[in-house]
Order: C-alpha cells, then sequence, then structure tokens
C-alpha cells in the first residue's frame, strides 16, 4: 500500500473511531482503535461468567483435573494431607493437556480447552454434586462423562473438605450455615475464598522459584541437622515443618516443568505447524520465556507478564480463588519502563498488545462456582478486582506510563473482569484523572476510586498494619484493602464471612424467628409488637446484629484454623515470605497480621427501617407495632396504603437527612464497637465492609418484609451506603453529605457508593470538569469508595429487549462490573432504577 | 442463646451432609419420582448445592421414605431432603403447579428447580 493510501486509510479509520465515539459505540470504536491481536484474542475468548445460575450455552467442566487429581490422591494414600496435596498438584501438572491460543504472546490456562471451566473435586461434594447436575456443562459425551461424574463424587463425597468442617463446629451452626439464609460462602480452604498473594516476596524481581527452591533446602538442611541431634522438645514441630518445606518444593520443582512444557510446545508448533515466519519468532519468543520464568526472575515485560500469568493460573489450579489481588502497574513497572522507555526494545504499541492480552486471559479464568456464589456475582467468575495507582512506600505518586498503558488496554479490550480499582491521591496528575474519567465516560464502570489517605489509615487502625506496608496495599477482593507483605498479606479469607445484614432487622422484628425458612435462627430477643418505645427495638437489633457477626466471624476463625490440616495449600505457602521461613503452611494464621473483615451485604435497609418504625410508629403514632408486625409476617398482603406509607413518608438515607443518618452512624458504631470485640485467629480486629456485590439479587426471596416498605421479593438496595434505587431524591451533593457523616476510618473497613451519571452531561471537557468537582467533594468529605455507571436508561432498556444487539455493554453491578447481558433480569432493572444524578 | 449440640442438630446436619455424600450410581442420581420433594411446595432449595433442601412442614423426626411413614409437624429443626427424594408417602405432599425452571434468573428457594434432571421432565 502506498503511504498517501495509508494515510487516507487511517485518517479515515480515525474519523470513524471519532464517530463512533460520538455516538457512544464503545464496543465499535474500540474494535476500530485495537491491533488486529488483541481484536483475534478479544473474540475468541469464552466467557465464564454465569447469569443467574446459568453458565454460556458451549461450556464445559474440565474432567482431566478432577481425574488426574483423584488418581494421585489414590496412589498416595499413605501420605500426610499436605504431601499427598503437593504430590495431587504436581502429577495435574506433568499431565493436564496444554495448549497455546492462535496469536497469543501470554500462555497458561485453567483447563485443557478454551471452553472447558475447572473442577476442584476435593472442596465440597454440594459442590460436586451441583456440577453433577448442572443442565449446561456436562462434556459430551453425556453418558460417558456422568459416569465418570458420578465416580468421582462417590469417591470425594465422605473425603471432602468442607464435611470435615462442618463436623468441627457445633451440629447447630452447621445446619444453619447450610440453610444459607444469613451467610454467603463455605467455611474452608477453597471455598471461593481470596487468597493474597506476597507479592513483595515473589514479584520484585529478586528472586524467583529456582531462589525459593535453594532457600528452602536451607531450610531443610538446617532443620535436618537439629534433628539428628540431640532429642529436644525444639526440635518436635520440625518434623510438620518439614513436610511443608517438602511439599513446596514438590510444587515449585512442578511448576518450572510445567512452563517447561509449554516452552516445547511452543516449538513444536514453530517447528512444525507454523509458516508465517512471525509468528513462528513469536512461538520461539514464548519458548524462551517459559524455559527462563518462573524458574530464574524475568528479564522483561513479556516474561514478567508471564511469571505472573503462571503463578496466577497456578494458585488457581490449586485453589478456588474467587478474587484477584494484583497491583499490576506497580510490579511490571520496571520492565515497561526499561523496554520502552530505556532501552525501547519494544514500542508502546507493543506494550499495549501484551497488557490487553494480559488482561484478556485474565478474563477467560474459569472455574465452577457454586450456584450461591455466582448469584452473589453474577456474570463474572470471581472478583478480579486489580489495583491502580497509590502511592509509593516513601509516600511518592506511584502512577506512571503503565497505569496510563492499562487504562487504555481496558478501553481497547473492553472486558468485563478484570476491572480496576484506582487509589486516588491529592497527587494524582491530571493526565491520570483524565485517562480515569475516559473509562468511566466510555461505559467501563471502572476503575473504582478509592481514596488512598483514608484506607491507608483504616487499614492502619484496624489491623496495626505499619505505614510502609499500608502504601503497599492492593484490593484483597472487590474493596478490601491489605498489604501484599509478608506479615500483612492475607492467603485465606473467607467468604462465609459474608452477611446478609438485613436479617438483623428482620429477626429483631420476629424475636429471631426466620419466617423464610420457618425456624428460629436469631436469639429471642423480644416480642417486638409489645415494644413501646425506639431503644427497645434499637437494642434488639443491637443483639441481633452481634448474634450475626459472630456466627459469622466464629465459623470462619475455625474454617482458618482448621485449613491446614484439611486443605493446606503448597503452592501459596512457597511464594509466601512468611511460609518459607518458618516451614508453615500459608494458611496457617502464625505470624500473620490478620485482616479480616465481615462483609455487610444489605446493609442499608437496617437504617432505611429502623428510620421507618421510629417515624411513624413511635414519633408519629400513625401505626402500632402490632400491626406493623402483622403487615410483615404477612408480606404487607393486604396493606398496600400502609406499606406506601413506609416507604414514601419515612425518611429515607442518602437525602442528607439527620434523623435517619443519624441512625446509619449509630448503627455503623455500634458495628465498629463490637468489631473490636471480635477477635481473629492471629487476635486482631473484625470490622464491616457494607457492599453487596450482586447479593442484593441473590438474597431477594430469603428476606421477608421490612419496615422500609419492602416486599419478600424485591431486590434489596445494591451498595453498601448506596442509598435505595430512586430514593435519593436530592441529589448527589446530599447522597455525598449523607455518607461523609460516617468516618471511613473508625467506623469499618469500607463502604460501597454506586452512583449513575448521565453520559450526555458528561460529554466534552465540560463534563471532566463537572465530574472533577464532584470528585473534589467526594475528597473533601473523606469517603473512601465511589464508582459510576454512564450509560442511559435507553441504551439499557435497548439491552433487554434486544440482547443480541448489545452483547459488549457493560455495566457497574457493586464491587465489579459485568456484560448488561450476562446479568439476571432482576439485577438488569435495579440497575435502571437507579437514580440517574445530574452534576453541577 | 446456648449453644446446642444435641441429637437433633447433628441428624439435621447428618442428613443435610448426607444428601451429597452418598455412593450413589447414575441411575439413582438421575431418576426423579412422579411425586419428588422437588416437584413439592413445602420444599426449601438448600443454598449450598442443588441435590439437598429442606422441608418447610416436617420436622425433625419424620421419615417419609420408611414404611410406615412418620410425620411429625412440631419442633425446632427441619427435615433435610434432597430434590428427587421420593414423596409418594407423603401425607403434606403438595405438588407445585408450576416450576421455575429458568436458570438465568436468580434463584428462588421456594419455586426455583435447576437441576438437569428436573429439567428433562
Amino acid at each position: 500500500m502506498s503511504t498517501k493510501a495509508q494515510v487516507k486509510m487511517e485518517t479515515h479509520q480515525k474519523k470513524s473511531i471519532e464517530e463512533l465515539e460520538k455516538e457512544r459505540k464503545w464496543w465499535w470504536a474500540a474494535e476500530k482503535g485495537r491491533s488486529e491481536r488483541l481484536n483475534y484474542l478479544r473474540k475468541a475468548v469464552w466467557k465464564k461468567g454465569r447469569k443467574g445460575g446459568m453458565y454460556e450455552p458451549g461450556l464445559h467442566v474440565d474432567l482431566e483435573k478432577p481425574i488426574l487429581f483423584t488418581e494421585s490422591w489414590k496412589q498416595n494414600e499413605n501420605d500426610p494431607v499436605i504431601m499427598r496435596r503437593a504430590k495431587a498438584l504436581a502429577y495435574v501438572f506433568d499431565n493436564i493437556t496444554i495448549f497455546i491460543t492462535d496469536h497469543s504472546q501470554i500462555v497458561g490456562y485453567l483447563g485443557t480447552l478454551p471452553n472447558t471451566i475447572m473442577w476442584h473435586a476435593d472442596i465440597a461434594s454440594f459442590i460436586n454434586e451441583e456440577i453433577y447436575n448442572d443442565p449446561i456443562l456436562i462434556p459430551p459425551p453425556e453418558e460417558e462423562s456422568l459416569k465418570i461424574m458420578a465416580d468421582i463424587n462417590n469417591y470425594w463425597g465422605p473425603r471432602d473438605s468442607l464435611g470435615k468442617v462442618m463436623r468441627d463446629l457445633s451440629s447447630e451452626e452447621a445446619v444453619k450455615i447450610m440453610c444459607t439464609v444469613i451467610m454467603w460462602g463455605l467455611p474452608i480452604g477453597g471455598s471461593f475464598g481470596y487468597a493474597g498473594k506476597d507479592y513483595e516476596y515473589f514479584m520484585t524481581g529478586k528472586r524467583a522459584f529456582g531462589d525459593i527452591i535453594d532457600e528452602i533446602q536451607v531450610k531443610i538442611d538446617e532443620a535436618e541437622e537439629k534433628i539428628d541431634g540431640n532429642p529436644s522438645p525444639e526440635a518436635l514441630p520440625l518434623y510438620d515443618k518439614l513436610l511443608n518445606w517438602e511439599a513446596m518444593q514438590i510444587v515449585l520443582e512442578a511448576c518450572i516443568r510445567m512452563a517447561k512444557r509449554y516452552a516445547r510446545l511452543a516449538r513444536i508448533i514453530a517447528e512444525n505447524f507454523e509458516s508465517d515466519s512471525r509468528r513462528k519468532e513469536e512461538l520461539l519468543r514464548i519458548e524462551e520465556t517459559c524455559n527462563h520464568i518462573p524458574a530464574k526472575p524475568p528479564r522483561n515485560l513479556q516474561e514478567s507478564f508471564q511469571y505472573d500469568h503462571f503463578i496466577q493460573v497456578w494458585t488457581r489450579f490449586e485453589d478456588l480463588e474467587g478474587a484477584w489481588p494484583a497491583r499490576p502497574d506497580y510490579y511490571h513497572w520496571p520492565y515497561y519502563d526499561k523496554d520502552v522507555n530505556i532501552d525501547k526494545s519494544i514500542t508502546k504499541d507493543e506494550a499495549l498488545d501484551l497488557i490487553g492480552e494480559v488482561m484478556i486471559r485474565s478474563y477467560e479464568l474459569g472455574h465452577y462456582i457454586p450456584r450461591l456464589g455466582a448469584e452473589g456475582i453474577q456474570g463474572i467468575p470471581g472478583t478480579y478486582v486489580w489495583t491502580l495507582g497509590g502511592v509509593n512506600q516513601d509516600g511518592t505518586d506511584a502512577c506512571n506510563d503503565l497505569t496510563i498503558a492499562f487504562l487504555q488496554a481496558a478501553r481497547l479490550i473492553r472486558v468485563a473482569n478484570p476491572t480496576f480499582a484506582f487509589r486516588w491521591h491529592p497527587k494524582v496528575k491530571d493526565e491520570v484523572m483524565r485517562e480515569i474519567f475516559e473509562c468511566i465516560r466510555q461505559g467501563l464502570g471502572y476503575p473504582s476510586i478509592r481514596n488512598d489517605p483514608i484506607l491507608i489509615a483504616n487499614g492502619m487502625y484496624w489491623h496495626n498494619h505499619p505505614l510502609k506496608e499500608m502504601r503497599a496495599w492492593v484490593h484483597q477482593a472487590c474493596m478490601s484493602p491489605c498489604p501484599p507483605t509478608k506479615h500483612g498479606a492475607q492467603p485465606c479469607r473467607m467468604a462465609s464471612a459474608t452477611l446478609n445484614t438485613s436479617k438483623m432487622i428482620e429477626y429483631a422484628l420476629h424475636n429471631g424467628y426466620d419466617h423464610c425458612i420457618n425456624m428460629q435462627m436469631g436469639p429471642q430477643t423480644g416480642d417486638a409488637s409489645k415494644f413501646t418505645d425506639f431503644e427497645q427495638l434499637f437494642e434488639a437489633w443491637v443483639n441481633q446484629m452481634e448474634w450475626l457477626m459472630n456466627f459469622g466471624a466464629r465459623v470462619v476463625n475455625i474454617g482458618r484454623v482448621k485449613s491446614p490440616k484439611y486443605y493446606g495449600r503448597p503452592f501459596l505457602s512457597a511464594i509466601s515470605e512468611r511460609s518459607v521461613e518458618r516451614g508453615i503452611d500459608a494458611t496457617e494464621p502464625e505470624g500473620e497480621r490478620g485482616n479480616a473483615w465481615t462483609t455487610f451485604f444489605t446493609w442499608v435497609e437496617n437504617p432505611d427501617s429502623l428510620a421507618a418504625v421510629k417515624k411513624l410508629i413511635f414519633d408519629e403514632k400513625k401505626y402500632t407495632m402490632e400491626e406493623l408486625i402483622d403487615a410483615l409476617k404477612t408480606n404487607w398482603e393486604g396493606k398496600e396504603e400502609m406499606r406506601l406509607d413506609f416507604v414514601k413518608s419515612a425518611p429515607k438515607w442518602g437525602n442528607d437527612d439527620d434523623y435517619v443518618d443519624d441512625i446509619m452512624v449509630r448503627c455503623l458504631r455500634e458495628a465498629a464497637r463490637h468489631s473490636m470485640e471480635m477477635k481473629c485467629p492471629s487476635g486482631n480486629n473484625w470490622p464491616a465492609l457494607p457492599e453487596n456485590a450482586s447479593g442484593n439479587i441473590h438474597f431477594a426471596n430469603m428476606v421477608h418484609a421490612l419496615p422500609n416498605g419492602r416486599r419478600l421479593g424485591d431486590a434489596l438496595y445494591d451498595g453498601g451506603l448506596s442509598p435505595g434505587p430512586g430514593l435519593d431524591k436530592k441529589g448527589p451533593t446530599a447522597v455525598l453529605k449523607s455518607c461523609g457523616k460516617i468516618d471511613h476510618v473508625t467506623q469499618g473497613k469500607s463502604f460501597l457508593l454506586n452512583q449513575r451519571l448521565s453520559p450526555t452531561q458528561l460529554s466534552g471537557e465540560k463534563g471532566y470538569q463537572l465530574w472533577k468537582s464532584y470528585m473534589r467533594a467526594w475528597a473533601d468529605l473523606g469517603l473512601n469508595h465511589v464508582q459510576f455507571n454512564m450509560i442511559d436508561d435507553a441504551t439499557l432498556k435497548a439491552a433487554q429487549k434486544d440482547p443480541e444487539k448489545y452483547q459488549e455493554v457493560i455495566v457497574r453491578v457493586a464491587g465489579y462490573s459485568a456484560h448488561f447481558v450476562d446479568i439476571s433480569r432482576k439485577t438488569q432493572d435495579n440497575i435502571i432504577q437507579r437514580t440517574i444524578q445530574g452534576l453541577g | 442463646m446456648p449453644r446446642k449440640r444435641g441429637r437433633e442438630w447433628d441428624v439435621i446436619r447428618d442428613a443435610m451432609l448426607g444428601a451429597s455424600e452418598a455412593v450413589r450410581s447414575v441411575e439413582e442420581r438421575e431418576t426423579v419420582p412422579d411425586k419428588a420433594c422437588g416437584k413439592c411446595k413445602n420444599f426449601f432449595q438448600a443454598g449450598l448445592g442443588t441435590t439437598s433442601g429442606m422441608c418447610n412442614v416436617l420436622k425433625e423426626g419424620s421419615n417419609i421414605e420408611s414404611d410406615p411413614p412418620v410425620f411429625v409437624t412440631q419442633g425446632e429443626g427441619f427435615i433435610a431432603v434432597s430434590f428427587n427424594t421420593d414423596a409418594s408417602k407423603c401425607e403434606c405432599y403438595n405438588e407445585m403447579e408450576i416450576i421455575d425452571t429458568d436458570i438465568s434468573q436468580a434463584h428462588d428457594p421456594m419455586v426455583s428447580r435447576h437441576q438437569r434432571q428436573m429439567l428433562k421432565e
């Protein structure tokens, strides 16, 4: 093509992108803007999230991993659990089928084909049965697969980890967990939990797996010398430590072998099946990369990304990790700087290709998550929230060219997972803020914005993390900050510390009885129909709150201390300095500072309901408590006028109304007080973190009628601090002012605030300036979080009518984003109902 | 509230866990009787897994599969049953008129049945 023609084409292409952007056709604009490679990779990927309970047709559960894992498990039945786990994992790494996607530069996947989903058969027989019963996932030929799956289920049925923990708990506790109306998740390692990584140990370029194997060998040699010496009590723990160290070594060596399998495959394809010389070169670079890492530290950006990606894949071979704590612009920055800015060995566009691919490779990873988990995070297989921005450990701005490159890549590939959460601080430059705004304006729903100074203070307040470590914090899941350091990293956070907190007010009103499952669940705190003043109700609420928080924390504490015994993690241990140094499993709390929190799903119903009762019953005396309890028990049946009075006449959170805002602050103060009374296995606190994911939809049929006017089955409010959809009537500043009455350092660990903004109002430079001044008010009021949807109702309603045409519309659901067509109708409606705030 | 480790709770826990721990053939897993608990209005689908659930009427001590069946309606704890437990002898069986099999929506424990075997019906 002549230069003139090329310029003409580029001009045309540029113009088309601008036109498309003007029309807010973001997907089509992105398609024109990205490279051919990214275009192919983005379109070749299979989504792994569930819509409601449904996987995308064409997906299958992968049977190789459970078959291989079980084979090895049976072969090594005389070994201790940790050795069996290490050997089984190594056996899988050595034997599982691998593949390399065309045009890709990064390799590693959780299955044997791109449309397969990983199944961890050793975690919970409940999950195994659910997979067996799944309408979509049985691989063809079905009859043969069902036989294999029944055999796997029959073997693991009495051997799973969850069953053991359930028998360690009191039987009443176990039953109440299994009812799943008060909690979300399972109290065991491998429980769709969130495994933080000690990035400071393995990702700073100082060491890689070969070095760690050597470090462990020194430990083994020292321990054996002590064991062989004079017998003493000090020598006795060394026997268990030796097992852990050996298990770590077994897995690390298997990881190196698996990387070399990829290297070999790349060479085989290059030499035998590839005719394109450029692609041959790429395949040989993959070979070189996989021969070098993870044994040795990365030397360039591709190796750094590959090393990180392998680690993320391998930890997910080991466990059902539901989150992806990461800080890519910080840990990969030295390699980007060297390759792009200093050596100029790759161009910015080539780097952008790698960054885009890293995100796509993450997007495609998925393992089977139980239905209750899937409904709480609809549309995605886990909350892969990557942290960007923030400060360095000396307090200077950590944003760099790679921060910007990640934000640009996100707009080009438009995946719903991973998403970003940006650590805002006063030194962030305008050019970075503009990139962030552009992502939000282009409808990605991310990054969410986090207030770095507030959250650094928060981590120091609740968990005694030192300043320097808190400055390194990453998102442990959607919202919770955690330092990725030796004593700060949280290797095992269980989702079962997620509480359906609307039950606090529900049980306070019904004497602890649950009318959804006809069972006494909470403590008997008195017949609310006989309460004569608000303080009696509030006292009952406090008792129910304490009971529920205690329940969640106690169960997780037990699950946590039992994890090393039932579900040890030799690989995660091998990349955690604390474990390598001490010869303990990563899930062992010893030496960990603790970063526990109870997630408060469905929280805002509490203050809104309490305020409604206070005003309409005790202040205005329009109704009696007896009438209210009666109406709630019958789900407001025949009482529509009364119900609407509770919706419309009672003050609602988010309108800068002290009446209800004071109740919110009082509730949080009580929860914060109790958070200090509960201790995690490390002896640290259990602060609350109000947010919802899509738990507001999952629990909709499990929370009875409430005094805020809600009926059984109605969607619950969507955020940890978000006002009820359509109930914030006084504009965005009033929402911020209500939220600003909370102390975001001492009254909880984090608070999620969803806001919807108008894409029309926020177009152009004027829109950016409006948003920036909104963000200034947000920062001045000391809020810790905010995230935005910027898609109009017309587009969302059109997507409901004609989903095929709107496959790529992304929305912010809660602490994560999802494609609008991948979430259930109720969740879609809930997002449309959120108030669109006009700024300025 | 006193912690309970009594037999009643043990029985319920073991029944709930047992639904997924038992060794069963493909045929047993695939068979859904004409009158199955999963087709009854009183079945509350447990959140953990799609096999087990709770009866909203019968309390611990009931056994709908024994001969003769035992029905207990008073007590604190429910009985755990599976979606394909044979309910042909249950005097409380109350067949659902409509079963919500739309697996793309969030689950309603009272009316949703998402098991592959139920969808085949």
